[in-house]
């Protein structure tokens, strides 16, 4: 059963920032890429949610950029800053604490 | 299987098309869509190369290639604008905080000394007309990469001095005023004034010196691409 994309919208920028702390660079193909192996398909990362949410990154300085010719084109890659990989450790616990609420609110935690 | 030199330029015709213009934003975009017609004609041996861009394109929704491109733009402005806010407060740092206090000096002695208002006035525009030949030359030499949006968002900065000369002018040939702390009040506007347009011509330079380079970069790659 495929997920609800709506459902990660909001923990989209953890789900780049922790893809690029494991990868170190990626370009923005191959995050979308990436995300459809992880989750097996489940999870489709359109354009349309993955540049905007990148290129914020970009221009809040968490991520920086570099180009290189692959293919015969010119290819842009992602990675952390400096501010990048201090924000990740920050995003990652913030969205195990909301998980976390959620099972609470949710009633999904499993019995003991 | 890889797309050829051919198909590739097709795509960057049909992004022109699409009024993409900029240099930069189109080849985030042609590499996104090469990579995705790529696995699409993967996937599917009878696909066609129109069919899987067309595919690719559709792919991209409603706003189509719009949201690589306001994000470029999104992502440069705010880089540009850091490094332009940066530039602009590293002379009020304890490095060069000193500079600063010997130019108000500097400048506040130098109205004091010239009897004459009009001859500062003359000092100042005289500068000022250098400032602006200098900036145009650099803008002259760099028209090349006009076709970048690092660039042109790079150099919107210097033209926002006019604002300092615009208040600075409001002042010039003022003589008799009250005092601020014993000193002439007019000789320390003028002073902290300039000072400002001085630092901010300084900011503004750099950062547009710093898209130049980094277009520079960018266009070396691109015409290594482009070259048949």
């Amino acid at each position: 059963m495929a997920v609800n994309n709506e459902l990660f919208k909001g923990t989209l920028q953890t789900i780049i920032l922790n893809l690029l702390s494991e990868n170190e660079r990626m370009y923005g193909y191959e995050i979308t890429q990436k995300v459809k192996s992880i989750t097996q398909g489940e999870l489709l990362l359109k354009e349309g949610a993955l540049y905007p949410a990148l290129h914020k990154l970009e221009g809040d300085g968490l991520l920086e950029t570099s180009t290189e010719v692959v293919d015969n084109r010119v290819r842009k890659y992602y990675s952390l800053s400096k501010n990048g990989k201090k924000e990740v450790v920050n995003k990652l616990q913030e969205a195990k604490d909301f998980i976390s609420q959620l099972q609470l609110l949710l009633n999904l935690k499993p019995s003991l | 299987m890889n797309l050829d030199k051919e198909q590739l330029h097709h795509i960057r015709e049909f992004i022109t098309q699409k009024g993409f213009n900029y240099v930069d934003v189109q080849m985030e975009i042609l590499d996104h869509v090469a990579s995705a017609v790529e696995e699409r004609m993967n996937d599917n041996d009878t696909l066609s190369f129109d069919q899987a861009l067309k595919e690719t394109h559709q792919s991209f929704g409603v706003m189509g290639f719009s949201v690589i491109s306001d994000g470029i733009i999104n992502a440069l402005s705010k880089k540009y604008s850091r490094v332009f806010w940066r530039k602009f407060a590293t002379p009020f740092g304890p490095k060069y905080i000193v500079l600063i206090i010997a130019s108000l000096f500097v400048l506040y002695k130098l109205q004091t000394m010239v009897a004459n208002r009009m001859q500062f006035t003359i000092i100042l525009i005289s500068f000022i007309i250098i400032l602006t030949f200098v900036t145009t030359v650099i803008g002259f030499r760099s028209r090349k990469f006009k076709k970048l949006m690092s660039y042109r968002i790079a150099k919107t900065y210097i033209p926002l001095g006019g604002v300092f000369l615009v208040n600075l002018s409001l002042y010039f040939g003022k003589v008799e005023s009250g005092s601020i702390m014993g000193l002439n009040a007019y000789y320390v506007i003028v002073s902290i004034i300039f000072t400002l347009f001085m630092v901010y011509v300084y900011a503004g330079l750099s950062t547009a010196i710093k898209g130049v380079d980094e277009s520079r970069l960018l266009m070396e790659k691109y015409n290594l691409v482009t070259a048949s």
